[in-house]
């Protein structure tokens, strides 16, 4: 592409569908493309370009181009709000920090009158950059945002040190790195991939820039340690630094899982990332918010992910979560642990949501103060967010009765036959016939927690007093979500539990659930059940994949084939 | 970085080129390799791809690169043909 001295690419409808890389904007970009044309773009894609500095524009404006006309450039800015405007006439976001850090440009004054808001449209709120205290904020309303921290993971952070380099050149400084993180938790297992091996001599040096630009900006360092991660970002995220009220941003995008912790928290792309780490604000497009309000309790053997199994089978499968914040509250939530929370808010991701965040109550307050115990409680107290009386949710109120909910699988579909493999196949167990499953897997961010370690001690244990190990010809893996958490497990005593029924016991990171590590299947034949977050199609391997929730992947792991738990299936 | 962009007005730089990603990909390939030079005015948006997605422009092994240089090097380096690269490899 750059060698042929282009400077406009052309094309049809829905430009840039699919994954949200990045780098899918970058390559056009960086090969000397300026002026993108199509029918229409997917919107993160838009994003991505419009970050970049890209203008976009339609056939129409091409014809007139090719015919020698000069266009204005409000042409190409004009359908823009009036901050992706300036983004734009700065040339990329970039540009336009630079010039609103140094004083050299205005932001347009927001025009939204008091009015109650949600938690989501809250923390925005107290963190508007050019605006008068207490301005309220609506759904769409540009703006900009301070961020109190973020992270990054080494598949994202030498792009980042490279954007910065580039940008504010070698000796670059970040104004507060102490609330910003790198984690190797990503390609610790990378070799594992036959596909990934021939690309190792890159992956370690996207480890030694990592450990480049820890070096150069002092931000906090979760390196792996003689091979051994720390943990998976988002859990030591919330372990260790993120706090109540926070507005969090990192380069993955189960960052939303954040938001058990009473926090707005969500996945940037580098550049955003970049930008936002050395300038301390972002841009922000208000988002919409659904609510969900939990009522009743779980019944014994169902869990949050039956939950967000059973909301992605309904709620996400209507799209009424699409790119809106889904506000967890109720009496219910309270009954719920907080890493129970934190995988309702994980799995927002799926949902296509925005993002996840749930209510403060006195759980959260202790489970803060034990995690991170240099916390002042009054301090984060005053830092709780609740919604408005009368905010207006877009997606509407929901009340889920917990006690309704039953153990499901999200099934792998047919992809031959046109039904995709996706979270949203979501199917009650007993629907399902007998499932043979060849590979358990329990881990990952969304569960790899100390409460999803413990759902598998306590259906290990149960099988344990019955007599049984893991059932022949089935891989039960178990790969923990953080250092903290192995340490629990390992006071427990449920480690050594785990190794006498049969379990293969991982150290912490991503791993299978990238299709990186210990777990994925080898055959398109093998069956899995697995408690990770997302089923598409090859993610981890081959084979077919049910996402379930830990207490049936570990139930299944003994029985051979998909099945809920309850205290009587090994009797 | 790009220095002075966006100007305030937008024309068409002399010397450089437009590429039209059609659905014919030899169109394509004349263009990038046999100098074709198409126009807006005798192309159709029907004639043009439609959902390029992001697999496409840059396949997941790329993003094991982090250098902008590398990156555009394998630009559309998912665009296939009978199993072969559109964007053909730079060695």
């Amino acid at each position: 592409l750059k060698d042929g001295n282009f400077e406009v690419i052309v094309s049809g409808q829905r430009k840039g569908t699919g994954s949200s890389r990045e780098t899918a904007a970058q390559c056009e970009r960086w090969a000397g493309i300026n002026i993108v044309i199509a029918a229409s773009f997917a919107p993160i894609h838009e994003r991505n370009n419009i970050n970049l500095g890209q203008l976009m524009g339609d056939h129409a404006m091409l014809e007139r181009l090719q015919q020698g006309e000069e266009l204005a450039l409000s042409e190409f800015t004009g359908r823009y709000d009036p901050v992706t405007q300036l983004i734009l006439e700065r040339g990329g976001l970039f540009p336009f920090a630079k010039a609103l850090k140094s004083g050299g440009l205005d932001l347009p004054p927001l025009d939204t009158p008091s009015r109650p808001m949600t938690m989501a449209e809250r923390i925005i709120s107290r963190n508007l950059v050019g605006q008068p205290d207490g301005q309220c904020v609506k759904p769409e309303d540009p703006v900009i945002a301070q961020v109190q921290g973020g992270y990054s993971h080494e598949f994202t952070t030498a792009q980042v040190h490279t954007f910065l380099q580039e940008e504010y050149g070698d000796d670059y400084t970040l104004p507060n790195p102490s609330k910003f993180a790198v984690f190797e938790d990503h390609l610790l297992y990378a070799q594992h991939n036959p596909k990934f091996v021939p690309f190792m001599h890159k992956v370690q040096t996207l480890r030694d820039l990592q450990v480049a630009f820890q070096q150069h900006a002092g931000v906090r360092d979760y390196s792996a340690v003689d091979g051994v991660s720390p943990g998976i970002c988002h859990q030591v995220a919330r372990e260790e630094f993120i706090e109540i009220g926070d507005f969090i941003q990192a380069t993955d995008s189960h960052t939303c899982m954040g938001g058990a912790s009473n926090a707005l928290t969500w996945g940037v792309g580098a550049t955003e990332y970049a930008n936002l780490v050395s300038a301390g604000f972002t841009f922000v497009k208000v988002p919409e918010s659904i609510r969900f309000e939990l009522v009743g309790e779980l019944n014994h053997g169902c869990t949050a992910k039956d939950v967000i199994l059973a909301i992605l089978a309904d709620h996400a499968r209507k799209e009424l979560t699409l790119n809106r914040s889904m506000e967890f509250g109720g009496p219910g939530l309270t009954s719920l642990s907080v890493d129970e929370r934190a995988t309702l808010c994980n799995m927002a991701t799926e949902c296509s949501g925005r993002t996840g965040i749930c209510e403060a109550d006195d759980a959260l307050m202790e489970w803060m103060l034990n995690s991170q115990s240099n916390l002042d409680e009054a301090e984060q107290r005053s830092r709780m967010v609740k919604p408005d009386e009368g905010a207006h949710y877009h997606g509407g109120v929901h009340t889920i009765d917990l006690s309704t909910i039953v153990p499901m699988v999200a099934h792998p579909g047919d992809p031959d036959e046109g039904i995709p493999s996706d979270p949203t196949n979501g199917a009650n167990i007993d629907d399902i016939g007998a499932v043979h499953v060849d590979i358990a897997y329990g881990g990952s961010c969304t569960a790899g927690k100390e409460d999803d370690i413990a759902y598998y001690a306590e259906v290990c244990q149960a099988a344990k007093d019955a007599g049984l190990s893991v059932k022949e010809g089935v891989d039960f893996y178990i790969q923990y979500g953080s250092g903290q958490v192995k340490a629990l497990a390992e006071r427990k005593g449920w480690h050594d539990l785990f190794l006498e029924v049969g379990v293969k016991l991982i150290d912490p990171g991503c791993g299978a659930c990238i299709g990186a590590g210990p777990g994925v299947s080898i055959t398109p034949e093998q069956v899995t059940v697995s408690a990770i977050n997302r089923n598409f199609q090859g993610r981890s391997g081959p084979g077919k994949l049910y996402l379930a929730s830990p207490l049936t992947v570990a139930a299944s792991a003994f029985t051979g084939i998909i099945s809920a738990w309850n205290s009587e299936l090994f009797a | 970085m790009r220095d002075n962009w966006p100007p305030k007005k937008i024309a068409l730089t002399p010397g450089k080129r437009v590429l039209f990603l059609t659905k014919d990909l030899d169109l394509i390939k004349q263009q990038l390799y046999d100098g074709l030079n198409l126009k807006m005015e005798d192309l159709s948006v029907e004639d043009l791809l439609d959902d390029i997605n992001t697999d496409v422009m840059t396949p997941a092994w790329v993003c094991f690169d982090h250098d902008p240089a590398e990156i555009a090097k394998n630009a559309y380096a998912g665009l296939m043909h009978n199993g072969l690269r559109v964007f053909r490899e730079k060695h």
